[in-house]
C-alpha cells in the first residue's frame, strides 16, 4: 500500500520531486514580482520602458511554467 | 540731452530656462529633462515633469559582473562537477532541467535589481518634488514635497568613481513633516541643484 511512498525516496524521483516543487515555488514568486511590475506601473508610468520589463518577466514565467511542466510530464 | 523721466521697469522675474527639447527616456536612463511619456500618481492635468532622475548607471555595474560570473559558471564547472558522483548518476533531461532552473534564477536576481534601479525614480516637476522609493520586490514608498516647502538644496560628491562619472546626492530640504529628500547618486547633481534652486526663485517671486 504504502510502495509509492518508498519509491518517492529513489534518487531519481526524489529530484524529480524536490526540481518540481522548487518551481512552482518559483512560479508564484515570479507571479508576485509581476504584480508588483504592474502596481509600480500604475505609480509611475515611463512609456515603452514599463511594457519592456513587464514582457521580460512575462518570459522568465513562461519559462518556469514550461519547465515546471516539461519536469512534471517527461524528465 | 539727459532724459528727466525714465519709466521704471519692472523687475523681471527669474525663470528656469527652458531645456533644448523634450527628453525621451530609455530604459538605461538615468537622467532626463522634460520627460516623453512619463506620468505619476495624482499627477495635475497642468503639471508638467521637468526633471526626471535615477541613480547613475554605474551604480548597476556590481550586480551586472555578478550576473555575468553566474551566467559563465556552469560552463565551466561542468569539466569539474560533469563526472562527480551526483551529476554522473542523472541522466540528461535532468542535467538539462536543473540548469535551464539555475539559468531562470540567475535571470531573476538581474530583473530583481533592475527593476530595484528602474523604481527609484526621483521627479521634479513645476510644482512639487517627487521621491518614489521602491524596495525588496514588495515595499514601495511615494513621498511629495511642495517646491513652496523647500528650505535649502544642495550636493555632496566624493570619491573617484562619483567624479568620473559625475553623479552624486543631491539633499533637498523642506519645511514639511519629511524634513529632506535623498536624491542619492544622480547624474548631474550640480545641473539637479540649479533647476530647483530656479524653481524654488521663481516660486517665491510669484
Amino acid at each position: 500500500m504504502i510502495d509509492w511512498f518508498f519509491a518517492l525516496f529513489q534518487p531519481l524521483v526524489f529530484t524529480k520531486l524536490i526540481l518540481a516543487v522548487l518551481l512552482f515555488l518559483f512560479a508564484i514568486f515570479l507571479f508576485v514580482i509581476i504584480t508588483q511590475i504592474n502596481r509600480m506601473n500604475a505609480v509611475v508610468a515611463q512609456g515603452t520602458s514599463s511594457v519592456i520589463l513587464l514582457i521580460l518577466a512575462s518570459i522568465l514565467f513562461a519559462g518556469t511554467i514550461f519547465l515546471l511542466i516539461f519536469t512534471v510530464i517527461v524528465v | 540731452m539727459p532724459d528727466i523721466f525714465i519709466p521704471a521697469t519692472k523687475p523681471e522675474k527669474p525663470t528656469v530656462a527652458p531645456p533644448p527639447s523634450t527628453g525621451r527616456l530609455h530604459p538605461f536612463s538615468s537622467y532626463c529633462e522634460m520627460p516623453e511619456g512619463v506620468h505619476f500618481q495624482n499627477q495635475d492635468a497642468d503639471e508638467t515633469i521637468l526633471l526626471f532622475l535615477r541613480r547613475h548607471f554605474a551604480t548597476n555595474i556590481p550586480w551586472i559582473i555578478t550576473t555575468f560570473i553566474l551566467l559563465l559558471l556552469p560552463p565551466l564547472l561542468v569539466p569539474l562537477l560533469g563526472f562527480s558522483s551526483f551529476f554522473s548518476t542523472l541522466p540528461g533531461s535532468y542535467i538539462f532541467a536543473i540548469l535551464f532552473f539555475y539559468y531562470i534564477v540567475v535571470l531573476t536576481y538581474a530583473l530583481i535589481e533592475y527593476i530595484n534601479w528602474f523604481y527609484n525614480i526621483s521627479l521634479v516637476t513645476e510644482k512639487r518634488i517627487v521621491d518614489i522609493d521602491y524596495s525588496n520586490i514588495v515595499f514601495h514608498d511615494v513621498a511629495m514635497t511642495k517646491l513652496t516647502l523647500v528650505e535649502d538644496v544642495n550636493y555632496t560628491q566624493s570619491g573617484f568613481i562619483r567624479s568620473f562619472f559625475d553623479f552624486g546626492d543631491v539633499l533637498v530640504q523642506t519645511a514639511a513633516e519629511m524634513d529632506h529628500f535623498d536624491f542619492l547618486a544622480v547624474p548631474k547633481p550640480n545641473q539637479v541643484i540649479k533647476i530647483i534652486e530656479e524653481l524654488i526663485g521663481r516660486r517665491r517671486n510669484e
